[in-house]
């Protein structure tokens, strides 16, 4: 590992020297977790460095940078280390808390090129990229675990001072939990990105989307072998600006949004991390199955943005939609299923210079995984992030 | 947590305020990624972030644009259990003898290990909120764009876990014997169980908020340079006040008051070029400057926070520093770069000590060390550093002198 690491090491300074010196950064996501400071504080970040290069066609946006994403985030063991089933698919016997901590830090070396100007948007209509990825990752039990006598109990570990799962050898249902909990993958990923799209936070209008390939074979060069796929990550965004009311500057008192986030993912693989895996929806999880589809229509009403485009109150409908179908990843089994899932809710926040918000956010889980049953959950909060 | 979410709310509301007609988009930075440690990836992957958002906002008329920041930070790795105090009382080890040792109780102490072999080390997640807003007067006679005297007005609120280690939840539990907390039934283990009022923010759930406000007084008569490939050169000096009174929601955990203390800390420096020789393209070839600096700190208070301790506890302290700091070549790009400093440092404690109980030990103690850092950077994000140094007095230690060193290879951001 050591060497490997060296290596990759000797790799950065050698692409490094024509670039380094002026840095340019960005800061693209902070997130909170609940159990670490009530969410309020930073858990962890996503940035860029970018190396200052020339647009290399005149009007298009060249990029060459480095992206670290790094920190702790909470993750939901879904499947059964040992034999890959779908846990939601036999609740009872899987009647634990199942969510864990990890430790990440995932790299990017990426090179985009941006063509045909849209001159309204500081994004190019098309933008290709490719990338150089690395993650490590170490996964321990929550941050609650052992803290008092009710919280004995782990994703890990029972509440008897006895460890559920073997000790040894490769766990199919989640190969980066294997042995010491601990991986790094390597991969490349290329893709397409396109954008028509006028957005200036309360308006929005027009449509953006992404095509985006990461390979990830178990042969790849420094990976421990702990991840073994192909994935196939398609986005698309459609937006509609159905009303606004003008405040000057570019901003405004009132506007009505409608949003459409279509999302479909296509994985290959025998080893696939749960980091990859998957659609996000609102409430209940979207199984992991060859083939992932994620629909969210939302309805958002701005209130006026006080004083900067970046101050402003906000509430949003919304409708989520997930479909898994194909064969279940992570497990011999060969079992293939079809399963819908869906929830519909409302989000209100208060976002302040757009780096904190405050939230309330409600919704009902009417169609979650397999035979679980329908739920309702809210939560209000304040956060600081991007 | 509501009424800590209102008061960053405050300071965040503070442009509003202060200039209220133009967009409030703030400028992102990354201030610092930490490096490794051991047990995480070979320790070559960082577990901590520093980063911020600033803007400037002119407020008074024909001075400096004033700066207003909010910087969050976090960090998740272990810290070691200090075996130097009494966790009752807070008594130093250090005014003991031999005989009255056994009547008092350290971590590590006896009965520490019964239930297996129990570590010191343990998992201390933390982060950071700090918001300020800095205004500057008078233009610096050796830097332009910089003030010659700058008032800063700032709060800092900090969340805190201590648990036991990560490698715990491994399967043989890491290898680890026996958790420093709980027993293996979640109940809290002896001394956790009661409160600890040398460590408050070791006691009950080991949950912790604390926060404090801050003024900072500077002034600048020197040179800032990009990196520190630059030699340096100039006089500055600033005064910081500090206040984390109980009352400013630091005793809003069950466990009672996290912090009350104040803390005022005087730090003077002065620097001067020797010689520097640059390259055809404003490089460095090579460049010497030697600097002399004091700093002077007292904390007072009844419950001194873990990050605000002072040095041995020792609420006093006086520290002199001379030092000469040689910059090689600058190869390659503009943050490549070697350089070599030589340390000299005494430094004297004086006062109570923080977080003892009853107030009764009194002490003056010396330190006084020579230290010598040798780095390689590359490329604004890998530094190689080489230490070596030898203390000559370690004041209240029983060591002899002694020589010392450490390498470290990290990945680092430093902007």
């Amino acid at each position: 590992m050591m060497k490997r690491l060296c290596f990759l090491l000797f790799v950065l300074l050698i692409v490094s020297p024509i670039f380094a010196i002026g840095f340019g950064y960005h800061v693209f996501e902070i997130r909170t977790e609940p159990e670490f400071g009530k969410g309020v504080f930073p858990a962890s970040v996503m940035y860029q460095f970018n190396f200052p290069v020339p647009d290399f066609i005149n009007g298009n946006k060249t990029e060459f940078a480095f992206r670290l994403d790094n920190g702790l985030v909470y993750r939901t063991l879904r499947q059964d280390p040992v034999t890959g089933a779908i846990m939601a698919e036999n609740p009872s016997l899987y009647d634990f808390p199942k969510e864990y901590t990890v430790h990440y830090d995932e790299f990017n070396l990426f090179f985009a090129q941006g063509f045909i100007d849209t001159a309204f948007s500081s994004d190019d209509l098309l933008t290709a990229f490719v990338s150089i990825d690395g993650r490590f990752e170490m996964a321990f039990e929550r941050l609650s675990w052992m803290t008092d006598t009710n919280e004995t109990e782990g994703v890990f570990w029972d509440g008897n001072g006895n460890y559920r799962f073997p000790e040894d050898g490769l766990w199919i249902g989640a190969p980066e939990l294997s042995e010491d909990r601990s991986a790094f993958q390597t991969s490349i990923s290329l893709g397409l990105k396109f954008s028509y799209m006028r957005d200036t936070v309360t308006v929005r209008d027009g449509i953006r989307g992404a095509f985006v390939w990461r390979f990830a074979p178990e042969w790849m060069i420094l990976t421990d072998g702990s991840a073994s796929f192909v994935l196939s990550h398609n986005e698309i965004q459609l937006s509609k600006t159905l009303f606004s009311v003008p405040a000057g500057g570019g901003r405004t008192w009132f506007s009505i949004v409608l949003d459409d986030f279509f999302s479909y993912r296509w994985i290959y693989g025998s080893k696939v991390p749960q980091y990859v895996q998957g659609g996000d929806i609102w409430g209940p999880d979207v199984p992991n199955a060859r083939n992932v589809i994620t629909n969210r229509l939302s309805m958002t009403f701005y209130g006026p943005q006080i004083y900067s485009m970046d101050t402003y109150p906000s509430i949003t409908f919304f409708w989520d939609l997930g479909w898994a179908f194909g064969k279940v990843l992570n497990t011999d089994s060969g079992e293939s299923i079809a399963e819908s899932v869906g929830s519909y809710g409302i989000r209100t926040e208060f976002v302040i210079a757009g780096i904190a918000e405050f939230f309330y956010e409600i919704g009902c889980s009417y169609d979650p995984v397999f035979a679980e049953d329908m739920f309702v959950a809210q939560k209000f909060g304040f956060s600081v992030g991007v | 947590m509501k009424r800590i979410a209102g008061i960053i709310l405050v300071f965040l509301m503070l442009p509003f305020g202060l200039y209220a007609s133009e967009s409030l988009s703030f400028d992102a930075y990354i201030d610092s990624v930490s490096g490794g440690v051991k047990g995480f990836g070979l320790g070559l992957f960082p577990l901590g972030t520093t980063f911020g958002f600033e803007r400037y906002y002119q407020i008074v008329p024909g001075e400096n644009r004033a700066e207003f920041q909010i910087e969050l930070s976090f960090a998740f790795n272990n810290s070691s259990l200090s075996t130097d105090y009494d966790y009752l009382n807070g008594r130093p080890r250090w005014v003991l003898s031999n005989d009255e040792l056994g009547d008092y109780s350290f971590f590590g102490g006896d009965g520490w290990n019964d239930g297996g072999d129990r570590a010191l080390s343990y998992f201390n997640p933390r982060s950071d909120i700090d918001i300020y807003i800095d205004q500057g007067f008078w233009d610096n006679p050796l830097y332009e764009k910089g003030s010659l005297f700058n008032v800063r007005v700032g709060y800092n609120a900090r969340y805190a876990m201590s648990l036991e280690e990560v490698t715990f939840s491994l399967a043989g539990h890491g290898g680890l014997d026996s958790p420093v907390f709980v027993n293996s039934d979640g109940s809290r283990r002896e001394p956790f169980d009661s409160f600890l009022p040398a460590y408050p923010w070791l006691s009950g759930s080991r949950n912790v908020f604390t926060d404090y406000l801050y003024l900072v007084l500077s002034l600048n008569m020197d040179r800032d340079t990009p990196t520190d490939a630059e030699a340096e050169e100039g006089i500055s000096a600033e005064l910081r006040l500090e206040a984390g009174p109980s009352w400013l929601f630091n005793n809003i955990t069950p466990e009672g008051i996290q912090s009350d203390y104040c803390l005022a800390l005087l730090y003077v420096e002065e620097k001067m070029e020797i010689f520097s020789i640059e390259q055809d393209n404003g490089w460095t070839w090579m460049n010497l400057y030697i600097g002399h600096s004091n700093t002077l700190q007292y904390v007072s208070g009844s419950v001194v926070p873990e990050n605000k301790l002072p040095l041995d506890r020792l609420r006093g302290g006086f520290r002199d520093r001379i030092w000469i700091h040689f910059t090689g070549p600058q190869f390659m790009a503009g943050d490549c770069y070697t350089n070599i400093e030589l340390n000299l440092y005494n430094t004297v404690m004086f006062g109570g000590v923080a977080n003892e109980t009853d107030g009764a030990t009194r002490a003056v103690e010396l330190q006084s060390g020579f230290s010598a850092i040798f780095q390689l950077r590359l490329f604004g994000f890998i530094r190689f550093e080489y230490q070596i140094g030898y203390d000559f007095i370690r004041g209240i230690w029983p060591h002899e002198p002694q020589w010392w060193q450490n390498s470290a290879l990290q990945f680092y951001v430093s902007l």
